[in-house]
């Protein structure tokens, strides 16, 4: 357990180098190597978790894939990815083909989001000639974390609305007291619905984290997009908080209407979020990748975002085999220290700080869990996230659940198994409100760096994890990123007294804890009846978001229009972002899930430049 | 308006299906038996110029991308209007109601431009009895710029009589293997809405009742409306055009199986054929694989014979 920043600079704090490279780390296998061995159930078998879906009817760019392995040379290129600078200008402007356009947007809007995600971004994609506007517009705008750049050969304009799922929707009947609930809970039902007031503070922050990990992505799917070629420069600091907002209204207002945000969607909460510049590299700060890695690299990202990987042990009774061994395998020092190292990078990247004051600011807490005081701390937290769901059942009004069968209660009793903690690095992620504000810094900026640091340190393990991948695994490692036991926590500091899960490791400093994430070392993936879940409507696409399609996201302006990415008349997107490294998931025979390969988009319409170049 | 011997049908323009459906419907004429004979009807138009927004729609509606040249089953589509022509003939010798599309054989021997001016035929080619069937009836239609062919098709229909055989019980049916055959290029869910038939029916033409709603496919024993089979070849075309060169000679060659009962969620796949000729095999099924819609193969290059049927 370690409350100290885990990486010490080698830079002089405020030398000007916010990006320190981040460098391989080889992980060992096993001996035995194990993999999921995934099959169809047989006619008349009863269909589990770890049975392959039946078909795959989707339009998103996603699909159910597998990882692909990167050889050491390829990983170390690929790790430039987590240390970018931000680019000091653009090229010549260019036309972009619908091709890459759309898998720039799949790395991006439509796969950045992990798995307790919600359908709270879109996106709307200018040509070079709007981008002139907008730069203009930028140019105005006050609190930029970076300079408007000129010869944009697109922008993106993300929008999001606040985090609202089944699970929040619970949270309105959670802290009342009895009688008097029959009115604080409408009362508070109404704010939240009119006002986007949250119950908790954590589920506010949660609409920051996606759109930090978001913009970390974007940063990212231009250059492997363009296999190097293109940059860039994603603004999100002048669309935080409510302040800068208000600041900043007449040019936001200028945005949104570009964008066709509507008085109804605005009611509904959507604002802009964040803006991305993207153009071609100027000579030097191009990113040296070639066109077959930057294949690899997106048909693994495309892999890593397929999963929705369990936080617990998936190892219970009825598990096939491979589940069912302890492969011994520890997540190396070195490659912590790495996964630090990246979130630093973020920190400082997206807060515009130096490295030594975002290691200061930041709190991490690592839990060893192997450890017998990792243990013991992971037994104390479960402890208190466990009272907090006794407390949540035992105080819900019984005027709303028991007319719905109880299920508000048994949705609860659920959570006890999904905040279950496990791994073997185990981080939880936080900040002070008062250092912040006394760093001068705005706190949802700060917030949404955390999730761009908790997605970019937990890249490094996924890409570490298919360094020199064996054929018969198909992992070395991987991670877990979630909300839900700080979310938990938060419930209790509202509405029970307990203390935050940083409380006692940062005692004095005011900590808000705001991500879990864990890191694991292991050769077999999570049971593929998880990611049905994203997938498949029928199997649970209620409690969590389905993955959307390119129509269902992105619009591009064009013409002097807004049109929606991929549909064309009846047509719609079914071709799997990077599908030609063929990493699609198979049974033991070779036989694919039906309709995952999905099918190209007619090679006309990806090769049309979306935007004419004058 | 329609010109011609008593069996050589020639039109100025592609004549209205309308009034030939009911023509033939009208028609009463006795169930075919071993002994049916077919008389060698035909029907022509000279000039045929193919409507730019009438393909946009079909295109739209099939999901078949613009690559500059007109999809290959979309002269069949153009070729129904002759086909019917032929059946509503006084002299056609077998029912028209009830008339099951069997297979399809397409030929491009070129790529035909959208602007070239076709001449467009269709004959009678042979009957056959098929004492498990019954009465086969294939229709050959052809297309030519000037003299040369650029395309042509074999369709054979089925004018189905009733036979005493036991239908084979569900439980004799070999379960079909899950998944995606290996080395698939095209797997896709496609959804065919309920109203399909219809908007099919006004991009075709072809307002057959069995295609338009539930209430006027039930008295044909259809408890659903089902949809066009061309648009079922068509929607897979979509997909398969992406596969191969379009602008090359290809031969396609599909067998119909069970129809498609709207709404409907179809899987369509194509992977490359076992033959070195580069071809590609096409299949579309129910999500689950237990009904075969549509079954056949594509054949591309110089050289193309007309495919067998699968």
């Amino acid at each position: 357990m370690s409350a100290e920043p885990e990486v010490q600079s080698e830079h002089a704090p405020g030398d000007g180098c916010q990006q320190k490279p981040v460098e391989v780390v080889a992980i060992t296998p096993p001996n035995t190597l194990r993999r999921r061995m995934a099959s169809f159930a047989e006619v008349g078998e009863r269909k589990t978790r770890y049975s392959l879906p039946e078909e795959l009817h989707s339009a998103s760019p996603v699909g159910y894939r597998r990882r692909v392995a990167l050889s050491r040379e390829e990983a170390e290129d690929a790790l430039q990815l987590l240390s970018l600078e931000r680019p000091s200008g653009f090229g010549a402007v260019e036309a972009i083909e619908e091709g890459e356009l759309f898998e720039e947007c799949a790395l991006g809007v439509m796969s950045a989001r992990q798995s307790t995600n919600f359908r709270g971004h879109r996106q709307v994609s200018f040509g070079p000639e709007d981008s002139v506007r907008l730069a203009h517009v930028l140019r105005s705008l006050g609190h930029l974390d970076a300079p408007v750049l000129d010869n944009a050969s697109y922008t993106h304009v993300v929008l999001s609305r606040p985090y609202r799922t089944p699970f929040t929707l619970l949270l309105t009947l959670i802290g009342h007291k009895p009688v008097k609930s029959l009115l604080t809970v409408p009362y508070r039902a109404l704010r939240k619905k009119f006002w986007h007031e949250d119950d908790i503070p954590s589920v506010g922050y949660l609409q920051q984290l996606h759109v930090g990990i978001l913009a970390d992505a974007m940063e990212r799917a231009a250059v492997v997009a363009s296999c190097g070629r293109r940059r860039a420069q994603v603004f999100s600091a002048p669309f935080c908080s409510e302040p800068r907002r208000k600041e900043n209204r007449p040019m936001l207002r200028a945005i949104e209407e570009m964008c066709g945000l509507t008085s109804t969607e605005r009611a509904q909460g959507w604002r802009v979020a964040l803006v991305a510049q993207v153009g071609r590299a100027l000579p030097g700060e191009g990113v040296s990748l070639s066109r077959e890695l930057c294949r690899k690299i997106g048909a693994n990202l495309m892999a890593f975002r397929s999963e929705r990987i369990q936080p617990g042990s998936n190892a219970d009774e009825s598990a096939p085999e491979e589940y069912q061994h302890d492969q011994g395998m520890v997540v190396p020092e070195e490659l912590t220290v790495m996964a630090g190292r990246a979130a630093y990078n973020a920190f400082a990247h997206w807060t515009g700080c130096d490295r030594e004051r975002a290691k200061r600011l930041m709190m991490l807490e690592r839990i060893d869990v192997l450890t017998p005081a990792g243990q013991a701390r992971i037994h104390e937290v479960q402890r208190g996230l466990d009272e907090v769901t006794d407390r949540v059942i035992a105080t819900l009004p019984t005027w709303a659940d028991l007319p719905v069968g109880r299920a508000f209660s048994r949705n609860a009793e659920r959570g006890r198994k999904a905040f279950g903690l496990a791994g073997q690095r185990i981080y939880i992620g936080g900040l002070s409100r008062r250092e912040v504000a006394r760093a001068g810094l705005d706190w949802d900026q700060c917030v949404r760096a955390i999730g761009a640091c908790a997605a970019r340190s937990g890249l490094v393990a996924e890409l570490m994890g298919v360094m020199e991948l064996p054929e018969g695994c198909d992992l070395l490692a991987g991670l877990c990123l979630m909300a839900g036991p700080v979310n938990q926590n938060d419930i209790g500091k509202a509405f029970y007294g307990q203390p935050d899960l940083l409380a006692k490791t940062f005692e004095g400093r005011d900590p808000t804890s705001l991500l879990v994430w864990t890191l694991k070392a292991k050769t077999v993936a999570d049971p593929i009846g998880n990611e049905e879940q994203l997938m498949n409507p029928r199997r649970q696409g209620k409690l969590v978001d389905l993955r959307p399609g390119p129509h269902e996201v992105v619009q591009m302006a064009r013409g002097g229009r807004l049109e929606p990415m991929r549909r064309r008349d009846e047509k719609v997107n079914a071709e799997r972002a990077f599908g030609d490294v063929n990493n699609f998931v198979v049974d033991p025979k070779g036989r694919g899930i039906p309709g995952n390969k999905g099918a190209a988009w007619p090679a006309t319409w990806r090769r049309e430049a979306v935007w004419e170049v004058k | 308006m329609q010109t011609g011997t008593q069996n050589e049908m020639v039109f100025e323009a592609l004549p209205a299906l309308g009034p030939l459906y009911v023509k033939a419907a009208a028609r009463r004429r006795a169930v075919p038996t071993p002994q049916t004979e077919l008389k060698a009807l035909s029907a022509r138009v000279d000039r045929v110029r193919i409507d730019h927004d009438e393909l946009a729609r079909y295109r739209a509606l099939c999901g078949i991308a613009d690559h500059g040249v007109v999809p290959l089953p979309y002269l069949q589509v153009l070729a129904t209007p002759l086909h019917a022509a032929i059946i509503a003939h006084a002299d056609f010798g077998l029912p028209a109601l009830g008339l099951v599309h069997l297979e399809n054989s397409l030929h491009q021997h070129r790529a035909v431009k959208v602007d070239e001016v076709l001449r467009l035929s269709a004959r009678v080619d042979e009957g056959q009895w098929d004492e498990r069937l019954g009465y086969v009836v294939s229709l050959v239609s052809e297309a030519y710029v000037g003299d040369e062919l650029v395309w042509e098709s074999r369709l054979r229909a089925l004018s189905p009589v009733r036979s005493k055989r036991s239908k084979q019980t569900s439980s004799s049916r070999r379960a079909p293997e899950v998944g995606e055959r290996q080395g698939a290029r095209v797997s896709v869910m496609v959804r065919a809405p309920e109203d399909l038939g219809r908007r099919y029916a006004a991009v075709s033409g072809d307002f057959n009742p069995i295609h338009l709603h539930a209430w006027t496919a039930r008295p044909f024993g259809f408890d659903r409306a089902i949809a066009h089979g061309m648009w079922t070849l068509s929607r897979a075309w979509g997909e398969v055009q992406e596969l191969i060169d379009v602008q090359a000679p290809v031969a396609l060659s599909v067998r119909f199986r069970k129809p498609v009962k709207l709404p409907a969620r179809l899987w369509i796949a194509a992977w490359p054929a076992d033959d070195e000729a580069g071809g590609f095999e096409i299949c579309c099924q129910s999500p689950d694989g237990r009904l075969t819609h549509l079954e056949g193969a594509v054949q591309v290059g110089r050289g193309v014979s007309q495919v067998e049927h699968a």
